[in-house]
């Protein structure tokens, strides 16, 4: 399990210092895949390579099976980190690869990579630095896989590739795991990716931990409904002064789609009360969730139709 | 789980994999360096027991150490990529490996890259040599030992800096500029001191000082300058000192390198400190390298300028008038403690001390050199004697030295006169000097005559009293005015 408690990070500059991690505590149980997403400058990254060992937290803790993570190879060799750049392994041949990464991780099976790197069809003499981008990353992903280590840590490592590509490598990564119980933590953008890959999620905005929880969790308390009255249009404040919290309405011809917090039952209820013609619930993506979390924190600026 | 020194040893093995390509290029360069200096004796040198002991060829030798050196400086730049490439210090922290094994991997990587063909290529020239040539092993291993530590001071003292700079550095620009201030600057820092503040205010000779600024060369990038001199022990012994001091302090740069985190790769400089202290360092070296002589004064605009493009180059935040007048000021202070330094060892006549008289015997051979901004009077002791007697006695020498003691005790320090001083930098101007060589018998030319010591007083003085130790000098009964010779100040600088 990787334990972190109050963890705070801050990157010191000239002007102004700049204060990434706020006391961040989170648990990571063995066995699951868990999403973190954010806005950008949220520290995502920034907390995924605390993580790793690669950044010194300031104050608080991370710890791997009950070990410190920061400059101790024993805990570090529970971990593989896979960063969204890969020119550092450019000079490198997947032959290359396959031994800087044996002689890293007492763990790395090689029969594995082979059988990863026979699999993709990946050229084995040809530098790193003459594959595509998605050829890169299926090398990267390959070697952690075969490193057989408890936690993979991706940082982004979806973005840019194409969908065809991404489905591969997600595939490959969730099979492994799922064969052998490791646990997989994966940073992102694309939170409806989040949402179909991970078990959980962290949203994290501005250095602090919004929620932390199960996807399935994490929908609750929300509700999407499409409304429309016999006659008329809806507006807001009728939603609202039926007691229902409003985050986000929306009309379209007389159907009005509301975003509202609270019970499935009480919201029904609720709206059930000024004898809607129409009156469905609909699923909630976690990209809504995310967009609207963050503009109750005024991130995104809502458009006229969300009104 | 791995012991520390298992995941070193794993570590370094893979490094060296990784960078194959230096230790291919590194034994190029020294193979061809093998293959010139070979060529340059055709296979027979030319190195002589004599009393001088000069090595031929040394100027591409120079340029062989340098080209040997250089292959350390890519090598190391390699290594440490994670000090100044962030997706290096990713990968790098990331892996299962503390700061202790990183760093020390590194260096294990380093010797077997770098060192350990330095060390191979000078045996097989030593083989070499001594197949093709037939003068004595001593010789050739003299010969061999100071080509060798030469090489290997150079190399180890390169590879001390950068690795320095790497560790203190998040940016390559800053490694490379902070590396090359470093290697010019710590070379003649201790000599443009010298030169500036003790030789200049001194009243006893400064040769011994300065021979040791010479010998200081041993312990920087240019050890190479020393082959000049020839062989001895000494050197031998220096260069090794050297080779030691530098593999010694490149172990200590751990306890600094264990500083840092991935945060710092990125930042211009990871300790202020450092740049403060890079900083000061150049503006010392170019500052007392002017005090030692004014006519070099252009550089200090230059110092300034390139000052203010460091502060500007490494400030990672917005560029405000403030800041810039800060900056000014901070040069100030820097510029006001060295001359304050050096106005401190003009008052103190270079902090050298007054001139040990205890040790004048009755065999004291004597020159005396009388300067004014006309006229030069000079007396050697041994020149015209019409006793016959080439030396002085211990009464004579003594009663020479009262008069520049009393010279020296009669001066008045003053601002003024320390702008005379460093404006007549090159022994212009009025001063009286006198050097005594204490021998061990009268007779200078005879083959048992030897020097046991040497005193030298220079005294700088006013016109009046510069006149008044000549005419004291002149009235003394041991000296004959045919021992007593005349020249014209402008002339003889002409």
């Amino acid at each position: 399990m990787i334990e972190i408690k109050d963890l705070s990070l801050t990157f010191k500059n000239a002007d102004e210092d700049h204060e990434a991690l706020k006391a961040v505590t989170l648990d990571i149980p063995e066995g699951c895949i868990y999403g973190f997403v954010g806005s950008n400058g949220a520290g995502k990254s920034t907390l995924l390579r605390v993580i790793s060992g690669i950044y010194r937290p300031d104050s608080g803790s991370v710890t791997i099976d009950e070990t410190e993570v920061y400059d101790r190879p024993q805990a570090k060799e529970n971990i593989f980190f896979v960063s969204d750049e890969t020119v550092q392994f450019s000079r490198l041949t997947v032959n290359d690869l396959k031994s800087f990464y044996q002689s890293s991780y007492p763990t790395f099976d090689d029969k594995v990579f082979d059988d990863l790197i026979s699999k993709l069809d990946l050229p084995r003499k040809k530098p790193l630095s003459q594959f595509s981008k998605g050829m890169k990353r299926q090398a990267i992903v390959a070697a952690a896989l075969a490193s057989r280590t408890k936690y993979i840590l991706l940082d982004e490592a979806f973005d840019g590739l194409d969908p065809a590509m991404r489905r591969l490598i997600r595939t490959m990564i969730v099979d492994d795991i799922f064969d052998r119980g490791a646990t997989l933590i994966v940073s992102s953008h694309n939170v409806t990716e989040i949402g179909d890959l991970c078990d959980k999620a962290m949203l994290l905005h501005k250095g602090e931990v919004i929620f932390a929880k199960d996807i399935d969790d994490v929908r609750e308390g929300f509700e999407k409904v499409q409304i429309a009255l016999p006659e008329g249009e809806l507006d807001r404040s009728a939603i609202e002064n039926a007691g229902v919290e409003v985050l986000s309405f929306r009309n379209l011809g007389r159907v009005s789609t509301v975003v509202a917090k609270g019970e499935k039952a009480d919201i029904t209820a609720k709206l059930s009360a000024i004898s809607p013609a129409v009156l469905e619930l609909v699923p909630l993506t976690l990209e809504e969730i995310f967009i609207y979390e963050m503009e109750v924190r005024g991130y995104a600026v809502s458009s006229e139709e969300d009104k | 789980m791995l012991s520390a020194a298992k995941r070193i040893s794993k570590t370094s093995n893979r490094d060296l994999k990784a960078n194959s390509l230096f230790f291919i290029i590194t034994n190029l360069v020294l193979f061809v360096n093998y293959i010139v200096q070979m060529s340059i004796r055709n296979f027979i040198t030319y190195y002589n027991e004599s009393i001088t002991n000069y090595y031929q060829g040394y100027v591409i030798a120079y340029i062989g150490v340098a080209a040997v050196a250089l292959c350390g400086v890519f090598t190391v730049f390699a290594l440490f990529h994670e000090s100044y490439s962030k997706s290096h210090a990713d990968l790098a922290y990331s892996l299962p490996a503390g700061a202790k094994e990183r760093f020390f991997s590194k260096l294990c990587t380093l010797v077997k890259l770098h060192i350990l063909p330095v060390v191979f290529w000078n045996i097989i020239q030593f083989i070499s040599t001594i197949i093709t040539t037939d003068l004595s092993l001593k010789i050739l291993a003299r010969y061999a030992a100071v080509l060798f530590l030469t090489e290997l001071s150079t190399c180890l003292f390169v590879d001390l800096v950068v690795i320095l700079c790497l560790v203190c550095c998040g940016r390559l620009a800053e490694v490379i500029y902070t590396a090359v201030i470093i290697t010019a600057c710590e070379a003649i820092l201790p000599r443009c001191i010298v030169l500036s503040s003790i030789s200049i205010f001194s009243t006893r000779g400064s040769d011994d000082i300065e021979i040791i600024t010479d010998k200081w060369f041993a312990w920087s990038a240019f050890p190479a300058y020393l082959m000049d001199n020839g062989y001895s022990n000494a050197l031998v012994l220096m260069l090794m000192g050297s080779s030691l001091l530098s593999a010694a302090l490149i172990c200590l740069l751990y306890f600094i390198y264990k500083k840092r985190d991935g945060r710092a790769t990125g930042k211009p400089f990871v300790f202020t400190a450092f740049r403060e202290i890079v900083l000061i360092l150049g503006i010392v070296t170019v500052t007392t390298y002017v005090l030692s002589d004014p006519d070099n004064i252009v550089l200090l605009p230059v110092v300034l300028l390139s000052y203010l493009l460091i502060r500007i180059f490494s400030a990672k935040s917005t560029l405000t008038i403030a800041k810039f007048v800060k900056w000014i000021a901070v040069f100030a202070v820097y510029m006001i403690m060295i001359f304050a330094f050096n106005f401190i060892s003009y008052l103190c006549d270079g902090f050298a001390g007054k001139p040990d008289l205890s040790v004048l015997t009755d065999y004291d051979d004597v020159w005396v050199w009388v300067q004014t901004d006309e006229d030069i009077m000079t007396y050697t002791s041994s020149y015209k004697n019409p006793e016959g007697r080439k030396t002085l006695t211990k009464e004579q020498a003594e009663q020479l030295t009262d008069i520049y003691i009393k010279a020296l005790d009669s001066r008045e320090k003053s601002f003024s006169d320390y702008i005379d001083c460093l404006k007549n930098r090159n022994l212009a101007g009025n001063f009286a000097s006198i050097t005594l060589y204490t021998r061990n018998s009268d007779d200078i030319y005879s083959d048992n005559n030897s020097i046991i010591d040497v005193i030298d007083i220079d005294v700088r003085l006013t016109k009046n009293s510069t006149e008044q130790v000549a005419e004291e000098i002149k009235a003394l009964d041991f000296i004959s005015p045919e021992q007593i010779s005349y020249l014209e100040t402008k002339e003889y600088y002409d």
